[in-house]
């Protein structure tokens, strides 16, 4: 019998939710079937035992706060790390492309589980990208989706979020970004997310995740201890650097499921440069040749290369 | 010399304190309004706290029946602490100056340098900087100064997060 290894344990953030995977209905999560999923450490077990009701349900307002201050200080980290920046200066080539394909109409950018929509919020600041650009977030979990359009209001934002499946919009994405999310597919789910943009008719995507790296994961520790004021931040910010996917297991199954994109990564063997950069990045285009993606991204040099 | 280099060092500590006790309790992009605003909380808070370690330093020399060899033992901690605190001031500040570099991947530097390890660090450096300071003393009141002086710098922190306890609360 092969044990598990760490980099296939859970979240706590993915245990405490559950969806109706067609309707996307809320499920009842209870205590028992988290603790079954989560053997330790005694920290995360606290955090789920702290959510559960009487009855032995998880009690979803206390749920939903708990995720709202986690994703506050998720959103600190993505601030800090400058991840805002890094998004627009990949996405802005790909929107050059999808608006070729979009004949005259709004390029959408969808976010694909964009918890409280910082990068969509940030894009709709600070990104320039140009008023025939529209910014959507889409996110399974309706408390930080209500959070997300709660915050783009107040600053009154040029963008929207839906709860909901991102490749299941009434109008679809041309092209669909996503941040800290891919290491959530677990190996068969990984390709079968990329299966669903080969079948959208997205133009591209961009999809920026930790790099997992020898120190990451001490690092990661050293931080989230530091930084991080709730549990569950702390236990699956470690756990994510733990879960981050390789360059090529997310190459190989970007080309499995989405055989008609271009491939391209960003910081796969960034070297020493890696003490800095934290995160790489993943990007297909459709209808582009990699000669035309190098030229796109010219800017970021030796640090794209095709796949 | 010794008092306001103290001064300012522990208004720097505070400074950083209530900035980290905002961060990430508010999820507007746009923020140097809140900043600023938890940078004068800080300062406020900041020269509360020393002018009460100030004070219980005064009544601490004057209630000495030696009031100036106690002074003196007092400012001979001071001085240990200035060595310690000011020299971890000194990174934090260098690290923080990385903020302002023209490369864009340097700007996270202090991310990596000062908001994780050193943070991590600084109750310990705290703890260890005013054990070294008066350890050599057998003064009972500069042990008193310095857990008064510990005890308000490692609370503030915590203190001054409590206005930020609830921020969250508006999103749901």
């Amino acid at each position: 019998m092969t044990r598990p290894s760490r980099a296939d344990g859970f979240e706590l953030s993915d245990l405490i939710v559950d969806y109706d995977p067609d309707t996307l209905e809320r499920r009842d999560v209870t205590l028992d079937t988290v603790l079954g999923r989560l053997p330790a450490p005694a920290a995360a077990r606290r955090v789920a035992r702290t959510l559960a009701s009487g009855t032995g349900v998880l009690d979803r307002a206390r749920v939903d706060a708990v995720l709202v201050r986690a994703h506050l200080e998720l959103q600190r980290l993505h601030e800090e790390f400058r991840v805002g920046a890094l998004m627009r200066d990949l996405v802005a080539p790909m929107i050059d492309v999808a608006r070729c394909r979009a004949g005259g109409r709004r390029v959408r950018v969808v976010d694909l589980g964009c918890g409280m929509g910082f990068v969509v919020r940030w894009l709709a600041a600070r990104g320039h990208l140009g008023p025939d650009v529209e910014l959507i977030g889409a996110d399974c979990n309706r408390a930080l989706v209500t959070a997300a359009q709660r915050l783009a209001e107040e600053e009154r934002l040029d963008c929207r979020f839906v709860a909901g499946n991102a490749f299941a919009l009434r109008e679809p994405a041309d092209v669909i970004i996503s941040i800290g999310v891919l290491h959530h597919f677990r190996g068969a789910e990984l390709a079968a997310v990329f299966a669903q943009h080969e079948r959208s008719p997205a133009a591209g995507f961009v999809h920026v995740d930790i790099r997992p790296s020898p120190i990451a994961p001490i690092g990661s520790w050293m931080f989230h201890r530091a930084r991080m004021r709730e549990p569950l931040a702390r236990f699956d910010g470690v756990r994510s650097v733990v879960r981050a996917h390789r360059a090529d297991t997310v190459c190989r199954a970007a080309a499995s499921g989405a055989p008609g994109f271009t491939l391209a990564l960003l910081d796969a063997r960034p070297g020493v440069a890696g003490l800095l950069r934290i995160f790489q990045a993943t990007l297909g285009v459709r209808g582009v040749g990699g000669d035309a993606m190098r030229q796109a991204y010219a800017g970021f040099g030796r640090r794209l290369e095709l796949a | 010399m010794t008092v306001l280099a103290l001064a300012s060092l522990a208004l720097f500590d505070v400074l950083l304190s209530g900035t980290r006790a905002a961060a990430g309790r508010d999820g507007r992009i746009a923020k140097p309004p809140y900043y600023r605003a938890a940078a004068w909380r800080s300062l406020a808070a900041g020269v509360l706290v020393v002018s009460a370690n100030a004070a219980l330093v005064a009544a601490l020399r004057a209630s000495a029946p030696d009031p100036d060899g106690a002074w003196s033992d007092l400012l001979s901690a001071g001085v240990r602490c200035v060595k310690v605190f000011g020299a971890f001031a000194t990174l934090t500040l260098i690290a923080i100056l990385f903020w302002f570099a023209p490369v864009r991947e340097l700007r996270i530097v202090p991310t990596l340098v000062v908001l994780g390890p050193l943070t991590l660090l600084r109750p310990l450096v705290i703890v260890g900087g005013l054990l070294f300071a008066v350890v050599g003393s057998s003064n009972w009141r500069v042990w008193l100064a310095g857990l008064a002086a510990g005890v308000s710098m490692i609370g503030i922190e915590h203190v001054l997060g409590r206005g930020y306890v609830d921020r969250w609360r508006r999103l749901v």
